[in-house]
Parts: C-alpha cells; sequence; structure tokens
C-alpha cells in the first residue's frame, strides 16, 4: 500500500513540474509567433499584401536557366536587385523597384551588399558582347574591379531537361507557366539562345547557343525592364519617394 | 499639419485595432514586471538566482 | 508518514501571517528528490561525454570557419585570392563561412554549453545518451554536407538558410531529436524551479524549429535544387524574418542562457537581479520576431511591415540592455578578479560588444540611417561587433571554463589564455572600426550629389577602389582574431593530450589561473 501511495506522490509531483515546464514553453511559442502572424499573413493578402500587378510576366525558360547560375555562383552576394527610393540611386541605377517586379523572382535576389553596383535596371543596358568579356575577365572591361572571374561560363552547357525540371518545379510553386511553355522548353530555349549567339556573333565572339554564359546574359537582359516598361506607360503606382 | 503624416494618418486602417492591442501588451507588461519585482516574490526568485552556484556539481 | 510528504500549498496565502512550521521553503519543499537521494548530486550521474565531443567539434568548426573568414577577406582586398576555380570564388565561399561560423561555431558551442549546464541546473542526467550522440553525430553530418556542398554551388541563396533542401529535411529531423531529448530531460527534473538560463534554451529551441521549417518551405526541382514557397516581397520578408531572428535565436538567447549560468560559474555570484531577467527575456523573446523588416527598409515591402520592423527593433534595445546590465552588474564588488581571471575577461568582453552591438542595431534600423548604412560596409561591422565580440568572445570564455572541468586538468599554457583574449580583442577593434570606416565612406560617396544636381562620384568603381585599405585592415583584424583561436586549440589540444596521458584519479577540479 505504501508503495503505490508513493508513486502516487512520485507521479503527482511529476506532473506539476512537467505542467510548470509545458505551460512555460506553451507561453515562450505564442510569445515568438506574434510577431512572425502579424507580419507575414497579410503579406498573401491583396489590400495589405505587395502589389502584383499583371504588366510583369514570368522569366523564360533560357532566362530561369541563367537565373540558376547567377543563384549558384553567388551573384546575389555582392551584387543587390534593389533600387530605392532615393535621389542618388534614381541618378545613378535609374528608376527605383517597385514591388510588384519582383513577382515571380523565385527565390527573391534583393541581395544585401553592394560589393559591385545595384543591377536591377541592367537590362539592355549593355550590349550581349560586354557581359561576355565581363564574365570572362571583369577588368577588360571595367579595369580596377575586385570581381572574380567566370571563364567557365564560357565552356560549361546547359541541359534542357534540367531546365524543363526547374520550369515544372516553378510552376508548382505557383509561377504561371502555361503547358506549352513546360512542353516545349527545348524549342523556347533554342529561339531566345539563338538571338544572343548572333549578337554575339555580330561583335566578333563565336560561340554555342547551348553555353552557359549565353543563359546568363538572357537573364541579366531581362533584369529590371518589365518595370522600366510598366514605369514609362503609367501603369506602376503613382506613389512618389516620399525620400 | 505635416502633409507626410496626414497622408500616413489616414492610411491607416483599423486604427482603433492597433491601439487596443497597444493598450493589451503595455497592460500585459506592467502586469508581469510587477509580478516579477513584487516584494511577495523576492525571497523566491533570490534564492533562484543561486541555483548555478548551489547545484554542488564541483564546489 | 503519507501525510508528511503532503503536496506543497502555496508558501504563504495572502493575509496568512507566515508560520515558521507552517512555512515550506518553495524550493525545497517540492523537490521529489526527498524521496529518493540526497540534494548533493555526484559527478558520474551526469553524461560529460556528450559536452566533451561538442567542446571539440566547437573548437574544429571555429577554427575552420574563421579560417574561410579570413581568406574572403582578402579575396576583397585582392581579387586573384579567388584562385580561378570555380569552388573557391567568393560568391561560394562566403555562405560557407557564414553556415561555418553560425551553425558549426557557435551551434556546437550551444550545445556544449546547454548539456552541461541543463544536467546539473536539473540535477538530472540528459533524458536519452542515445539522443544525445544522434543529435552530435547527425549534426557534424550536416556540417560535413554544408562544407561539400556550397562550395559546389548547390544553394537556395536565402542568406543563413543556403543549405540544398535535402539538407534542410536532414536539419529539421535532427533538430526534433535534440528537441525530443531536451524536453525529456526537462520533464524528468529533480528540481522544480526552471533557471533563467533554460528559459533562453527553450526559446532557442522552439524557435530555431519554427524559423527553420516556414524559411524552408519550397518544391524540389532536382535532388539538390529547388525553388521557394514564396516569390518576391513575400519571399524576402519571410527569409529576413528567418534572418534575423537567427540571429536572435541561434546567436542571442542561447547565448544569454550560457551567459545567466556561465558567468555566474565563473564570477561565483548570483546573478544581478533575477527579476529583471524574467522582465527582459519576455520582451527580448516577443519583440526579436517582429524585426526582420529592417533588412528591408526602402524596399517594395509595403510601408507597414517596414514601420513595424523599424520600430520594434528600436524597442529591443531595452531588453538587450537589460540583458547586458544584469551579466555586467553581477561582477559589482568582484570586479577586481576580472584583472586575474581570463574568463571573466572574455565574459566580460563578451557582454560589453553585446551591449554596443544592440545599440548599435537599432540606430542602424531607423530608416533614415539605413538609408545611408543599408548594403554598406557597415553592416558587416555591426555584424562582426555582434559575432566576433559577443558570439566569439562568449564561447571562448565557456570553452576556458569547462577545460578543467571536463578533463580535471590545468591549461597546459595557462597565460596563453591572456594573450588569447587580448589578440581577439584588438582583432575585434581593427575589424569593427576599419569596416564602420569603410562603411561611412561608401555609402556617403554613392549618395554624395554636387550643385549642379548631379552624382559627385558617379563611376562605382571610384569608390570600390578606395576601399582597399579599409580591406586590408579589416583582413589583419581577422587574421589577429584567427591566431588567437588557433592558439587556443593547441592549448587545448595539448591539455587534453596530458590530461589523457595521466593515469591517477584526478584532484579536485583547480579554478582556472
Amino acid at each position: 500500500m505504501a508503495q503505490t501511495q508513493r508513486s502516487n506522490d512520485q507521479r503527482f509531483h511529476r506532473r506539476a513540474l512537467e505542467s510548470k515546464a509545458g505551460l512555460f514553453t506553451i507561453v515562450t511559442t505564442l510569445a515568438i509567433s506574434v510577431g512572425g502572424i502579424v507580419e507575414i499573413v497579410p503579406m498573401f493578402t491583396a489590400t495589405a499584401g505587395p502589389e502584383r500587378p499583371d504588366w510583369v510576366s514570368p522569366y523564360t525558360p533560357l532566362e530561369v536557366a541563367g537565373r540558376d547560375i547567377y543563384v549558384r555562383e553567388g551573384c546575389y552576394v555582392c551584387h543587390s536587385q534593389w533600387v530605392r527610393p532615393m535621389r542618388a540611386e534614381l541618378l545613378r541605377y535609374g528608376e527605383w523597384s517597385r514591388a510588384g517586379e519582383y513577382r515571380y523572382d523565385r527565390p527573391f535576389l534583393l541581395g544585401s551588399r553592394r560589393i559591385g553596383p545595384d543591377i536591377h535596371r541592367v537590362g539592355r543596358k549593355y550590349p550581349d558582347a560586354w557581359h561576355y568579356e565581363h564574365m570572362r575577365d571583369p577588368r577588360t572591361t571595367t579595369p580596377g574591379s575586385v570581381m572574380p572571374p567566370y571563364p567557365w561560363l564560357l565552356e560549361r552547357t546547359i541541359d534542357a531537361e534540367d531546365v524543363a525540371a526547374s520550369v515544372r518545379a516553378l510552376r508548382r510553386a505557383g509561377t504561371p507557366y502555361s503547358d506549352q511553355d513546360v512542353a516545349n522548353v527545348h524549342a523556347l530555349i533554342g529561339t531566345q539562345a539563338d538571338g544572343i549567339v548572333q549578337r554575339l556573333a555580330e561583335a566578333g565572339i563565336q560561340t554555342e547557343a547551348d553555353r552557359e554564359i549565353v543563359a546568363l546574359i538572357a537573364f541579366l537582359q531581362r533584369l529590371g525592364r518589365d518595370g522600366r516598361r510598366a514605369i514609362e506607360q503609367g501603369l506602376t503606382s503613382p506613389t512618389e519617394p516620399a525620400r | 499639419m505635416n502633409p507626410v503624416l496626414q497622408a500616413a494618418a489616414e492610411s491607416i486602417s483599423h486604427g482603433w485595432l492597433a491601439g487596443l492591442v497597444t493598450v493589451f501588451f503595455v497592460a500585459w507588461f506592467i502586469g508581469w514586471t510587477w509580478w516579477a519585482f513584487a516584494p511577495k516574490n523576492k525571497q523566491k526568485f533570490e534564492k533562484a538566482a543561486r541555483m548555478p552556484l548551489s547545484d554542488g556539481g564541483d564546489q | 508518514m503519507w501525510g508528511q510528504a503532503a503536496i506543497p500549498r502555496p508558501p504563504i496565502a495572502l493575509g496568512q501571517t507566515p508560520d515558521q512550521s507552517q512555512t515550506t521553503n518553495w524550493l525545497e519543499s517540492v523537490d521529489p528528490m526527498q524521496y529518493t537521494n540526497p540534494t548533493k548530486v555526484d559527478e558520474s550521474t551526469y553524461d560529460d561525454d556528450i559536452v566533451r565531443m561538442f567542446f571539440g567539434a566547437t573548437v574544429l568548426w571555429g577554427v575552420v570557419g574563421m579560417l574561410v573568414g579570413v581568406v574572403i577577406a582578402l579575396q576583397l582586398a585582392w581579387w586573384p585570392a579567388n584562385l580561378g576555380l570555380p569552388w573557391t570564388t567568393f560568391g561560394r565561399l562566403r555562405p560557407l563561412h557564414t553556415n561555418a561560423v553560425i551553425f558549426a561555431f557557435a551551434g556546437n558551442i550551444c550545445f556544449a554549453g546547454i548539456y552541461y549546464s541543463m544536467q546539473r541546473l536539473l540535477k538530472t542526467r540528459m533524458w536519452n545518451d542515445m539522443l544525445s550522440r544522434i543529435h552530435f553525430w547527425g549534426w557534424q553530418l550536416i556540417i560535413v554536407l554544408a562544407a561539400v556542398t556550397l562550395p559546389l554551388g548547390m544553394t537556395q541563396s536565402k542568406e543563413y538558410a543556403e543549405l540544398a533542401w535535402p539538407i534542410d529535411v536532414l536539419i529539421t529531423v535532427i533538430w526534433v531529436i535534440f528537441a525530443v531529448n531536451f524536453f525529456g530531460t526537462l520533464a524528468t527534473r529533480k528540481v522544480k524551479h526552471i533557471y533563467v538560463a533554460i528559459w533562453f534554451y527553450i526559446s532557442f529551441v522552439i524557435t530555431i524549429a519554427v524559423l527553420h521549417i516556414v524559411n524552408s518551405l519550397a518544391v524540389p526541382a532536382t535532388l539538390f535544387r529547388s525553388y521557394p514557397l514564396y516569390s518576391g516581397m513575400t519571399d524576402a520578408l519571410v527569409q529576413w524574418w528567418y534572418g534575423h531572428n537567427a540571429v536572435g535565436f541561434f546567436l542571442t538567447t542561447p547565448f544569454l542562457g550560457l551567459m545567466y549560468y556561465y558567468l555566474p560559474r565563473a564570477a561565483e555570484r548570483p546573478v544581478y537581479s533575477y527579476r529583471l531577467s524574467i522582465v527582459h527575456f519576455w520582451a527580448l523573446v516577443f519583440l526579436y520576431i517582429w524585426t526582420g523588416p529592417h533588412h528591408l527598409l526602402y524596399s517594395g515591402l509595403p510601408d507597414w511591415a517596414q514601420t513595424l520592423g523599424m520600430i520594434f527593433s528600436v524597442m529591443l534595445l531595452a531588453p538587450s540592455w537589460g540583458g547586458m546590465l544584469n551579466g555586467l552588474l553581477t561582477l559589482r564588488g568582484a570586479w577586481n578578479r576580472v584583472r586575474t581571471d581570463p574568463v571573466l575577461k572574455f565574459f566580460v568582453v563578451a557582454v560589453s560588444f553585446y551591449g554596443m552591438s544592440t545599440f548599435e542595431g537599432p540606430m542602424m534600423a531607423i530608416r533614415t540611417v539605413n538609408g545611408l548604412a543599408h548594403f554598406t560596409n557597415w553592416v558587416v561591422g555591426h555584424v562582426h561587433s555582434g559575432a566576433l565580440g559577443w558570439v566569439g568572445m562568449m564561447t571562448f570564455g565557456t570553452l576556458y571554463w569547462l577545460v578543467p572541468r571536463l578533463w580535471k586538468r590545468e591549461l597546459a599554457y595557462p597565460n596563453w589564455a591572456t594573450t588569447h583574449f587580448w589578440l581577439a580583442t584588438v582583432g575585434i577593434v581593427l575589424y569593427t572600426v576599419s569596416m564602420w570606416a569603410a562603411g561611412l565612406m561608401e555609402g556617403l560617396m554613392w549618395r554624395a550629389v554636387n550643385d549642379q544636381g548631379l552624382l559627385a562620384s558617379p563611376a562605382f568603381m571610384d569608390i570600390v577602389n578606395r576601399l582597399d585599405p579599409f580591406y586590408w585592415m579589416r583582413l589583419s583584424g581577422g587574421a589577429l582574431y584567427l591566431i588567437g583561436a588557433l592558439m587556443m586549440s593547441w592549448n587545448f589540444i595539448r591539455t587534453i593530450a596530458a590530461s589523457r596521458s595521466e593515469v591517477q584519479a584526478p584532484s579536485a577540479a583547480p579554478a582556472v589561473s
């Protein structure tokens, strides 16, 4: 009898002890979830969330391949894609980056350091040949640059099947690619890449359509163009930069 | 009134909710701070503060 | 008989005059251990082997992480240091540096510090030794996988969450195992009161799980590539809600937990105000979560979110300094001991750097200040005054304090600890000051407009080239810091080797001279 009495006591004590630790953990979990919920949940609403305009369209398969290379090489570690609404940045980089421009940026690549300049308005600012040379050896186009050379981008090739896997995954994640887009990724890559190869040839650079540099150029030349066009056509939200 | 502040004031929706939540959290903060510093708990917490020293591990 | 072990009533009911026989001491009365064994628990009940394992991993990965840091610092000052190989360019090594020093260096010391202090505070062995080992080996596997995949360019690009999705899954599994073992120990503890350090450990275990899972939600494209569920500004907000709270709950709360245990143990005095720790714990844990958007000021993030991030970051100054004051004031009346004890030197400077960087942070989170500081080297200075100052020196202090207790031996080179301290302190100052100078110069030159309304320095390269002297100065600071860590490692290796070669029973743990 005494034995069961003691185990009852210990069981009671155990519950009293556990409940205090359990209660503490629950209250901590509540405390740490308030901030996250209040800031993240409204982002999914139309009113409080970022603008989701229709003047921006998803990246083409070749640009997706170029973006994957951009991520792989860690370009975002030194380059931001985020022109801030400040006078000096408008003068240096161009129109400040609207929220809607990033709609299909998956993952986002705003960047947090400017070891190199911001590149959100670099689309069609320099010819394809400039980018080709810049990647091969940054100091040829930009004397004094601290950027490492990326000569392997000129040799390595992209695999259309791999790009198709990316496009399928992006669509599953929410980017609105149509069935045609997914079906003929090969063709889409081909036509866009040929255009770049042709422009490079005019500048005296011989390369193949499946080289990684061609995909990267496609992506870099796309940066910020949807936004710039929308701003020129007055489609963007009228809020003036308050600074 | 400063136009920027004016615009900001007009843009706030559910301002009453924000006020209510703020009052709630401030009250909660004052409540638990009072509980922490209440004289009746003073002795308990001073004993708790000595826990690392009294674990007799390798004194 | 049964009556004696009565269920404890609240110590003194309101309005009732305290009567000595009735006053049951709140702490002892409910200690169920009064049934089985005495309050004095001997050392063998604790699992200190796991602490030694995490101790070794901390020292190893600390040196590796700092070495990669010095290499990438050199790469910014002298680009040929990228070696022309895909695997060694700055773009791929910078994430390796951050993952190594945060999850491998800081992570392992948190686990070592938690496993050692928690068992003693609760007078209970870890709930399950096997789970402790799975946690240890699983975590080291994650680190090795990161060291392989990051240089190969397998990254999700989100800072401090770069690892490929299969590794994210492994992190979740190992973290759950750690949490089960952690809460199992808490549930079977022999002491009722949960000391403040353990509150911080609980917030560490819980919040990191929430942050990691929510920020890692992604759709796999291939075995090593995936795309996040979120996109655009929402992805940015979720990332920086995770990013800043990885700092908050991986580099701050567990280290405050270490401070609340190891500083009183090293100073042999109770913490200054236990009641202040109650207030500042809850305020810190609640406020920290909101601060993510200060990484996105002047971005496309909706203004309401930017403003919330800014305001809560400024409010966070109060609980942060509550922690600092509680730490520093614990030494009131014992400051003379700081002159002789390297462990206290490390802790005092660590807590001071915690105060400095958590003052600098709220200031930088103010929108207009951020307009100048953002993207610049100033941010790097802020990060490293917290990382090298607070995290690094808390770690070193804890490691030096643990060595004589884990290996029952005096340091092989006792005064190297003080040398390490001065190397580290000077290293941090060189690092931080050079980055402040570089950051301010960059920020000001980027935005300088002359009276014709044109950019004063339109060529971005002109500004980049002016940074060289600061990059070299930062490199020297980082190198000093690394040399200190190497001295520490060698000191520990010799100490542990010596203790292994000894056969006779270890004497009482000698205090570190």
